[in-house]
């Protein structure tokens, strides 16, 4: 299976007048394509960093990050530009998506900015919305949806296109549980269609749906648990119960 | 407690023999608790000596026996809906004790911390990757003891990042508390030099 995302002891900083601040150090991690993972850990560990920095947002202080086998630091500020359009989605805890447009048109916002005809943008939404459960409310406005309904959306936007490779923030964040579970149902129905998703969470319930946790402390990660195969542990549950 | 009750909730709904009670038991809760036919007849035996059900034919063979409810079983099923689930007086559980006791043995408690951690997320992953695998709809009884497993373990999880974050706060002074615990007196009655617990902590990385 090829490497979505590689990250070669990667260290940041970020440095305030004359303060240092040490985010994250020497984080060693190789993602293959199509696996979910999460990345765990409290307050200020370096979640959101090691997210800004996997997702080309930033560019390390020390460090390699590799996105589908090109180094992300050789890259000019067009190709740069290219790749959060094109490779990268995003998903927010707050959804971020735009209350004047309708849901379609936010879904087809990113390829129209790329050029795409708004026929053909417009297609490719409806496919994405249809993915995540949603198209009967296309043309609806977000403030129209429920919390639930809003993060299908950006989860559509995240996609839509030839994106592969999703980055979430917190995105189960601001919805109770049972709307947050099925948002990881869904966000685990991509990585099974080719995507591959990584997500911060605060909540290890839901990081517990992805094959690989990180867990971060202080900047460093500290452990990763891989998913195990589901071969016979459901007959082993049901007989332990 | 469970099947007990379980028995008299089944035959609420009417009488019935042992093994069909077994089969209605493992089909409404699908299969989460398997019951040994052996212990279906005993618990009946049990109910019946408490006056909590009654066998409706002469048969003595414990197989071929009838079973119905009385009104004392009757009103026992519905208290047992009633009334909370005792869970008891809290036990000293070993992984209190383990992180407890590695403040002052010279271990590092955030190492603790982390293996159990690292073993309690990989069985949210087993129980979640259940879950993705499992109608929640008409498994519901399967879903719910499912989640109950989840709930639990993820409470462990908290626990654990809540005294991983309290130890980081408290810094060497909550092992120097410790460490200020009067030594043991050893056989002879002469005191127990203690180890310097603080010695592995200090120099560690915060």
């Amino acid at each position: 299976m090829s490497s979505a995302l590689e990250l070669h002891r990667v260290s940041h900083e970020y440095v305030s007048g004359s303060v240092v601040t040490s985010a994250l150090t020497d984080i060693d991690i190789t993602i293959p394509a199509g696996t979910m993972v999460a990345i765990v850990g409290a307050s200020g560990s370096g979640k959101s960093t090691l997210l800004k920095l996997a997702g080309g947002l930033e560019t390390p202080t020390a460090g390699q990050v590799i996105v589908e086998g090109m180094p992300i630091r050789s890259f000019g500020d067009a190709r740069l530009a290219m790749l959060r359009r094109r490779s990268v989605g995003y998903i927010f805890q707050e959804y971020n998506l735009i209350p004047s447009l309708t849901v379609a048109e936010n879904v087809s916002l990113p390829l129209e900015l790329d050029g795409v005809t708004a026929t053909a943008a417009r297609t490719a939404a409806l496919t994405q919305l249809d993915a995540v459960g949603i198209v009967e409310l296309a043309d609806r406005l977000p403030d129209q949806l429920s919390g639930g309904e809003q993060q299908r959306t950006a989860i559509a936007r995240a996609i839509v296109g030839d994106r592969t490779l999703v980055m979430a923030d917190e995105p189960t964040g601001a919805l109770d549980s049972l709307t947050g579970e099925s948002v990881m149902r869904l966000l685990r129905h991509r990585c099974m269609a080719g995507h591959t998703v990584v997500f911060a969470t605060h909540n290890v319930a839901h990081a517990a749906w992805a094959d690989l946790v990180l867990y971060l402390r202080d900047g460093r990660l500290v452990d990763q648990t891989c998913r195990v195969d589901a071969d016979s542990l459901l007959t082993d549950l049901r007989a332990r119960a | 407690m469970v099947v007990r009750n379980g028995l008299l909730v089944m035959l609420d709904s009417g009488p019935k023999y042992g093994y069909q009670l077994k089969m209605e038991f493992e089909h409404r809760t699908n299969n989460v608790w398997a019951l040994n036919i052996g212990q279906v007849y005993t618990t009946l035996a049990r109910l019946e000596r408490d006056g909590l059900i009654e066998h409706l034919n002469g048969d003595e063979s414990d197989t071929h026996q009838l079973y119905q409810i009385t009104d004392l079983g009757r009103r026992e099923a519905r208290e047992w809906f009633a009334t909370p689930v005792d869970r008891g007086t809290p036990r000293r559980n070993e992984l209190s004790m383990k992180v407890i006791l590695s403040l002052c043995s010279g271990q590092d408690p955030r190492q603790v911390i982390q293996i159990q951690r690292a073993a309690a997320v990989k069985r949210l992953q087993e129980y979640t990757l259940l879950k993705t695998e499992i109608d929640t709809q008409s498994d519901l009884a399967w879903v719910i003891m499912l989640d109950s497993m989840l709930v639990e373990t993820e409470a462990e999880v908290r626990w654990l990042d809540l005294v991983e974050a309290r130890i980081i706060e408290s810094g060497p002074l909550t092992v120097q508390n410790l460490a200020d615990i009067p030594p043991l007196a050893s056989a002879d009655g002469c005191p127990v030099e203690a180890p310097d617990p603080t010695s592995e902590l200090k120099g560690a990385p915060r």
